[in-house]
């Protein structure tokens, strides 16, 4: 028969029903003679339960519609492509050398206009997510530009 | 020059990621305790994973992927700025745990009959509970019995062994035990 030492391990998983049959009746007969363990199972397996009973109220935050703006603009750097198209062979949309200065000079204007434009008002997600997308538009560019790795604070203002 | 592309990114791993936005945003809520802070982590996180889209492997746990790359940003965030947020030494965790717990591990809980503890408690409170969980085991707790993934997936985003996760998870169960029935009233 396991002493406690070696059921503690096994707890949690034979809470969560992870436990192989072999395992999972070590510890049910361990727990038919050990009143302490019992308990502790016993306990672990309640708030177990009454997290699992209330998952849909825990799950009610959710984000921001701003966030989910931004994101979805994050999404729109990557070119896409459709799902029948295989992606090793598909093709990828990518500015050559000598269109840096200009895709450097586009984000610039991007910013400079987003700036303009930049109000407390719902439209501000928007343009927030702009200048994300151009201050990482020009990371990419100077990294490929230079042969660098730095990431976006090299071009955050 | 040898250039190196974005990945591609099919419109369906895009719904798909984007689709456990929510979620990321509820664990980087629990992670930095500041909207605004969660707002930035979850844009970076999904800055990162369409970047390395090319790198998740089709048919594995896209939502455990992003919650590793959200872990992981904010683990990295948390050394940069030196911030006392994550439990980088899951050893001064665990000593931690074992100088606040009120018992040892064999000692058994309060006298609550095991029907009061889900008829009793409400959601807000069960939520200000794992709230007050030092941070290592609300999101061992949470990542488990909420969010569903498994002990492997849990280990990997928190850069920790599975034994550890399997400990935090019992630890801050038996914490949250012990927080609800101490807010029970005494019964007579």
């Amino acid at each position: 028969m396991p002493n406690c030492y070696k059921i503690e391990p096994l707890v949690t998983p034979f809470v969560d029903g992870n436990l192989p049959d072999p395992d999972r009746r070590a510890v049910e007969d361990h727990l038919r003679v050990c009143p302490p363990c019992h308990s502790r199972v016993a306990a672990e397996r309640e708030v177990h339960e009454l997290i699992r009973a209330r998952v849909p109220a825990l799950k009610k935050t959710e984000a921001p519609d701003s966030l989910h703006a931004k994101c979805w603009e994050i999404a729109r750097l990557k070119p896409q492509v459709s799902d029948a198209a295989p992606r090793a062979s598909a093709p990828v949309a990518i500015p050559s050398a000598r269109l840096v200065p200009y895709a450097l000079a586009a984000s610039l204007v991007l910013v400079v206009g987003g700036a303009f434009v930049y109000q407390a008002t719902d439209k501000s997600a928007r343009v927030l997510a702009v200048e994300l997308t151009a201050d990482h538009l020009k990371c990419f560019a100077l990294n490929r530009a230079l042969g660098t790795h730095d990431g976006t604070a090299a071009v955050e203002s | 020059m040898a250039r190196q592309g974005l990945p591609v990114v099919s419109p369906a791993f895009e719904a798909e990621a984007l689709a456990s936005l929510d979620s990321l945003y509820r664990a980087a809520l629990r992670l930095t305790r500041v909207p605004a802070d969660a707002e930035d982590l979850v844009q970076e996180t999904y800055l990162k994973a369409f970047r390395a889209a090319d790198r998740f492997e089709p048919g594995t746990n896209l939502r455990a992927w992003l919650f590793t790359i959200l872990h992981n940003t904010a683990l990295n965030r948390a050394r940069d700025r030196a911030r006392d947020t994550v439990a980088v030494d899951s050893e001064i965790v665990e000593r931690a745990a074992d100088a606040a717990s009120t018992g040892g591990a064999a000692r058994g809980p309060a006298e609550t009959p095991e029907s009061l503890l889900i008829r009793d408690t409400l959601a807000p409170e069960l939520q200000a509970a794992i709230d007050a969980l030092p941070e290592a085991f609300r999101q061992a707790v949470w990542l488990r019995d909420v969010e569903e993934f498994s002990y492997a997936e849990i280990a990997e985003m928190l850069a920790i062994p599975i034994g550890t996760v399997m400990s935090r998870i019992s630890r801050g169960r038996h914490m949250l035990f012990e927080r609800l029935n101490h807010m029970r009233p005494v019964n007579a």
